[in-house]
């Protein structure tokens, strides 16, 4: 049950990032921007309402998606906007919001399905696996058509800092990383 | 270049519009207006170490503010880009002080019904940041965004150091 709901939750993901790359692709930073942002400020009050009690066939649809340790209902989808909103926000270069949020929408989607099936623990992270660390990589590679060669160190940085032990939702660590990785570093 | 969005409610003229705006722009207004609604939230629990963290999210969203804006020294649009309302600050654009706060209060709220206020509170000074001309989109929107990141900070501080949530 705690395997499909996880799965659903990363396909949300994976859906979610597709849709603001796509709207990226079509229609600019800016709008992306602004979607993000409507997002964010409905998100939250609709989070808000369903925590009160309101609207519970909403809030059925949205446990489906939850993880089970969250701080408050709808954590994780909180943290995953926020940080492509902040990714957005500090670069300008849409091919660089482009490889964070297929770093964050295609390689953590990929990382948390196929690591759950791999074995090979991390030996700086238990709860992670190489399995999960190489689908990330491979997933994240797809950036190459946006980047081109840098892709390659860019994939093997966000797989490394995915498998980091973070104290804070993935969602929010990986756009992060992705804008310091293209503001400092490139 | 300064984006539509921004543009659209820059462009808007409109005496009420000016006034709140003009208002909401004091710094002064800003630490009333949140204090009012604070003590008018926790009147009746009076939990005075929920208040403590509320005014310690105050603190760190203030520090970051001052950290962010030095670090990016994003200039503000009315700079070079548009002639806003009221004179132009000579501090930094990114992010928006007055947004990162009121959103950083607005999410220790995120569980209860008076979350609607901070909520409305948050997007009328989003709002009336861009319409004076002080600030974008991208400005207000990065301090929205940024404002769970100082909630998270703060309860992890606040456990390291009194134990307890």
């Amino acid at each position: 049950m705690e395997l499909n709901k996880e799965t659903s939750r990363q396909a949300l993901h994976f859906a979610l990032g597709m849709g603001f790359l796509l709207l990226l692709l079509l229609m600019g930073r800016n709008t992306l921007l602004f979607a993000l942002s409507i997002a964010l400020a409905s998100g939250i009050l609709l989070i808000n309402q369903l925590i009160l009690g309101r609207f519970e066939r909403i809030k059925k649809i949205v446990s489906m998606f939850e993880r089970k340790d969250a701080r408050f209902f709808g954590e994780s989808t909180v943290w995953y906007v926020s940080g492509l909103l902040i990714c957005s926000t500090f670069l300008q270069n849409p091919n660089e919001i482009s490889a964070a949020i297929i770093a964050l929408g295609v390689g953590d989607s990929f990382s948390n399905i196929f690591g759950r099936m791999g074995r090979m623990r991390i030996p700086w992270n238990k709860g992670k696996t190489l399995e999960g660390m190489v689908a990330f990589f491979a997933g994240t590679l797809l950036s190459y058509f946006f980047i081109g060669p840098t892709a390659i160190v860019f994939s093997l940085a966000m797989a490394v800092v995915e498998t980091l032990p973070q104290g804070m939702d993935d969602n929010f660590v990986i756009p992060i990383a992705s804008a310091i990785f293209f503001h400092v570093i490139v | 270049m300064i984006d539509k969005a921004t543009y659209f409610v820059y462009s808007l003229n409109n005496p009420v519009l000016d006034f709140v705006s003009t208002l909401m722009n004091s710094q002064a207004f800003l630490v009333i207006a949140i204090a009012f609604l604070i003590v008018l939230f926790e009147r009746k629990e009076r939990n005075f170490a929920r208040i403590s963290k509320i005014l310690f999210i105050i603190f760190l969203a203030y520090i970051l503010t001052e950290g962010l804006k030095s670090f990016f020294a994003a200039q503000r649009p009315c700079v070079s880009e548009i002639v806003s309302k009221i004179p132009c600050p000579a501090d930094f654009g990114f992010p928006s002080g007055h947004v990162l706060i009121a959103a950083s209060v607005m999410f220790a709220y995120i569980k209860r019904k008076e979350f609607i206020v901070f909520w409305l509170f948050t997007i009328l000074i989003a709002f009336t940041r861009m319409y004076l001309g002080v600030h974008t989109l991208v400005d207000v929107a990065g301090s929205i965004a940024l404002a769970p990141l100082i909630f998270h900070f703060s309860n992890v501080l606040w456990r390291w150091v009194f134990g307890t949530e």
